[in-house]
């Protein structure tokens, strides 16, 4: 008789949308806040496994002020069981977010923690092997694909390596970042986030976690990138040969 | 002399049966129309499982349509042996069962008037029209039987109407001669019994009186068992659809082809769902609707998804629901697939086709609109709807970037001249898809030149929601709505013109269901409208267009009946080279784009613009014209790989009128 894991945990971070063009410390950007798409990919993982019947809770936790909570109904709007929203509103490193999770999972105590590989607004890609770290749990990371074995004692990961595909297999409690190919999530309509309204978000603060965290890092400053110059037309092959060597300098 | 016989002739009812055999005969007839009343009551109680009504009650629509598609059965004529039958045993059927009412009426009346020259004309005439039902009968078998067409279908209740109808028609026929011998009905009058008469004289010739007195007896009672037999099995073969067809046609909710229902927010909140997930979610006129499917095939035959492969046809839908209704209801979505669901193109093929006026398209609609509603979509379509929330448009661009195509035209904005008289409405496509971005162009560039007081909305301008409410998302569609209503009236706009069907379709039939009234023109009308005025010539065909065919556009052809004005802007009527491919006009064929599936990943052996191409490049044409940026987009990707159409050009019909423009 197999038994179901009891419980995931997923993280999830709310971004600025990737699709608005807005760069980083635009003030007074217009851009909607989106579910980090990562994180969206590995709440959509562990509904899945839900859907399979390989787990009985999903609990979503994600940290930032109350301007966030459009996103923790999106998550429950997807269909996490309940959120929880670490009321914190400082610009906060990847250490700090995984000290922070640290504290909720050690409340939690889930077998699973799921999260997205990183974050598109600041590309970190550390707070999953950081929070591996700080719990002593192994950790499969970029992942493309998720077994559960062993009477869900066991995952089994498919990890997306610039070398190619790596198959490795960790002990439950682990950490799991998701990589893009994992799923497609799903897609919530109007009348699934109204429906979410209606349930309560769980806020809770450092203080009440008992963690108290000082960002190690502090953010100096942004710019835009540099915007492309228009390109150029060449009449013939040589033209171009010409202007590789003595305008561009790459022959 | 004979004058005087004509006015007392006639014949004697129930000749040759004895008065207990009358009675025997009326209570069998009479306990078989309860046991078919019966079935038909647990039919309609199925109907009426539906939540809300959701019929026409206008009996002035009521008369209009059944005139037009139940007597004139305007929707089943085509050049078919299916068409003929199908006039053959409806106009049989429908004179003999008046025919026979009538004699009821007489025998059973307090008046008798079956004598006299009515007599003679209601036996001619029943004789005529009972060789015209036998005769669909047979064709009807025949069909079956060897030429059988597969989306038609085939069960043994088909043989046994076909058979027990046939072997009706035979059987009376039968009983005529055998009265007409045995009786001894003088030839003069024999002869208005036209074919009873011909039997007798062939067959029947020196028959004795006894033996054929005996035989009519038999042949009477075969008859009558049949009939009985007729109408107890009536509710569940095929037949059905000659009661319940025009019903569904008569009550069928009154909407333009074009629009979808809405729906409100309060009626979610009451029912806790967006769409049908229960059978019972439908409405009432939908159950009736499935029951009104004679499994003709015709929608098959027409749907795109179907002939590309896809696990979709139409009729299939509406079969399994009904046959989901005959078990009581359930769950749709077990009965139907996601991917089903999710084929259909809404090119409304199937809904011009069916004769008893189905709406399928409404039925797949209400069940996406559920799969939106329980997260059941994934993937570049759930990407565009986000896109569309996020962004206000399909493509995900940053609507600043909404006048990108405009470069260096200097096209007049609501701002820069709030006096227009024509918005142009340029659509997502035309505005973010590179490619389509020059049919934006090409138009601005023609508006121009024949100075059209016009301006684009710029930055203003959303998504019309058009995608978002084909793949089930309504909310989403009617927040776009609703902002683009607000904008349109704050811009005083009265006249719309636009290079996008979809655009087109939604502005002109379903913003009127949320107070938007415009006077809305696709870019192809106005565009004729200028060469006829003589505002922009369009007589000489540049060099390298070569023959060109029209791909006509569903949305603007098929839902909107425009058919004419793109071949008067490409100059189709003066143009010796022009071709028109097999399925043209209002018969159009779908590019693939529809209902979302624009947005859908398309498996290369299942592209449905690959069969399309197919038929444009067996036209010769080396130019294949359309008039929609999506189809553009389609019948381009169709095009290429496409054995045959290497040299051929795919290009909007403003496009090409801008080309000509030049010298």
């Amino acid at each position: 008789m197999t038994q179901p894991v009891e419980k995931i945990l997923v993280a999830f971070k709310s971004v600025p949308d990737p699709y608005e063009a807005a760069a980083p410390g635009d003030s007074g950007s217009t851009a909607k806040s989106v579910i980090n798409p990562f994180d969206e990919i590995a709440i959509e993982e562990a509904l899945r496994i839900r859907e399979r019947g390989e787990t009985s809770e999903i609990v979503g936790v994600t940290i930032g002020p109350s301007s966030i909570d459009e996103q923790v109904r999106a998550a429950m709007a997807m269909g996490v069981d309940r959120a929880i929203r670490i009321d914190d509103a400082r610009l906060l490193d990847p250490y700090a977010v995984a000290r922070i999770l640290r504290g909720v999972i050690e409340k939690e105590a889930p077998q699973l923690v799921l999260m997205g590989k990183q974050a598109v607004d600041d590309d970190s890609n550390q707070v999953g092997q950081m929070l591996a770290g700080l719990l002593g749990w192994p950790q499969a990371t970029f992942v493309s694909k998720i077994e559960l074995l062993d009477n869900r004692t066991r995952a089994r990961c498919t990890r997306e390596t610039d070398a190619g595909l790596e198959v490795i297999d960790v002990n439950l409690p682990a950490i799991i970042t998701a990589d893009l190919r994992l799923n497609e999530p799903r897609y919530v309509s109007l009348p699934g986030l109204i429906k979410a309204r209606k349930k309560p978000i769980d806020v809770q603060t450092c203080q009440q976690l008992g963690v108290i965290v000082e960002p190690l890092t502090r953010l100096s400053s942004t710019a835009r990138p540099a915007r492309r110059s228009a390109g150029t037309r060449v009449e013939s092959v040589a033209e171009l040969v010409i202007k590789l060597k003595e305008e561009a300098k790459v022959l | 002399m004979i004058a005087l016989d004509v006015q007392t002739t006639t014949r004697q009812v129930f000749v040759n049966i004895a008065p207990w055999m009358r009675i025997v005969f009326f209570i069998m007839i009479t306990a078989s129309m309860l046991v078919m009343a019966w079935q038909l009551e647990k039919r309609r109680r199925l109907w009426r499982t539906g939540e809300r009504p959701g019929f026409t009650r206008d009996w002035r629509v009521w008369l209009q349509r059944l005139t037009v598609y139940a007597l004139a059965q305007k929707r089943v004529h085509k050049k078919s042996l299916g068409a003929l039958l199908h006039l053959l045993l409806s106009s049989g059927f429908i004179v003999l069962a008046i025919g026979t009412t009538l004699l009821a009426i007489a025998y059973d009346g307090p008046y008798y008037f079956h004598h006299g020259w009515y007599y003679l004309i209601y036996e001619v005439t029943l004789d005529i029209f009972g060789v015209a039902f036998c005769l669909g009968c047979l064709l009807a078998l025949y069909r079956r039987a060897w030429s059988k067409p597969p989306s038609l279908g085939h069960n043994w209740r088909d043989w046994w109407l076909l058979s027990c109808l046939l072997a009706i028609g035979l059987t009376g026929f039968l009983v005529e001669a055998l009265r007409i011998h045995f009786t001894q009905v003088q030839p003069w009058l024999a002869h208005w019994s036209v074919i009873g008469w011909a039997i007798d004289v062939t067959f029947l010739r020196g028959l004795g009186l006894k033996t054929a007195q005996n035989l009519h007896l038999a042949s009477w009672w075969v008859h009558a068992i049949l009939v009985g037999a007729f109408f107890v099995t009536f509710p569940v073969n095929r037949f059905l659809h000659t009661l319940t067809g025009p019903l569904n046609i008569a009550t069928r909710p009154k909407r333009p082809m074009g629009a979808l229902a809405p729906l409100t927010m309060a009626e979610v909140e009451e029912s806790g769902r967006t769409g049908v997930a229960e059978l019972r979610n439908f409405t009432q006129s939908q159950l009736l609707s499935l029951d009104a499917c004679m499994e003709c095939g015709r929608c098959e035959d027409a749907c795109p998804a179907f002939a590309s492969g896809k696990p979709l046809s139409p009729k299939a839908v509406v079969v399994d629901l009904r046959d989901l209704m005959s078990l009581g209801g359930g769950n749709v979505h077990e009965t139907i697939r996601d991917e089903t669901l999710w084929a259909c193109t809404m090119c409304q093929a199937c809904v011009q086709e069916c004769p008893v006026l189905i709406g399928h398209v409404d039925l797949i609609s209400d069940m996406r609109r559920d799969l939106i509603g329980e997260g059941r979509l994934s993937g570049p379509p759930a990407k565009a709807l986000q896109q569309i929330g996020n962004q206000a448009n399909p493509y995900g661009r940053s609507n600043t970037d909404r006048l990108a195509w405009a470069e260096g035209l200097d096209v007049p904005t609501v701002e820069s001249n709030p006096d227009f008289e024509y918005l142009l409405w340029v659509g997502c496509a035309a505005s973010f898809d590179s490619r389509a971005q020059k049919i934006a162009r090409a138009t601005a560039q023609l508006l121009q030149q024949a100075g059209v007081n016009f301006a684009v909305l710029g930055r203003e301008e959303t998504c019309t929601g058009d995608p978002a409410r084909r793949i089930g998302d309504e909310f989403l569609f009617q927040e776009r709505a609703q902002t683009n209503i607000e904008t349109l009236g704050r811009r005083k706009v009265k006249k719309i013109v636009t290079p996008c069907p979809h655009c087109h379709n939604t502005i002109k039939n379903e913003y009127p269901q949320f107070g938007g009234q415009y006077e809305v023109q696709h870019h192809s009308a106005l565009l004729a409208e200028l060469i006829a005025a003589g505002r922009l010539p369009n007589e000489s065909k540049n060099d390298d267009e070569g023959p060109i065919t029209l791909h006509d556009p569903c949305y603007l052809a098929r839902v909107n009946g425009e058919t004419e004005a793109s071949r008067q802007v490409i100059g189709a009527a003066h143009d010796p080279e022009y071709r028109e491919m097999p399925r043209c006009g209002k018969k159009t064929f779908c590019c693939g784009a529809g209902g979302g599936r624009m947005w859908f990943d398309e498996a290369p052996e299942q592209r449905v613009s690959k069969l399309r191409a197919t038929e444009a490049v067996a036209t010769g044409a080396k130019t294949l014209a359309t008039a929609c940026p999506f189809c553009l987009n389609m019948m381009t990707d169709g095009v290429a790989g496409t054995p045959g159409a290497e040299e051929m050009k795919v290009m909007d019909i403003s496009e090409l009128l801008l080309s000509r423009q030049a010298k």
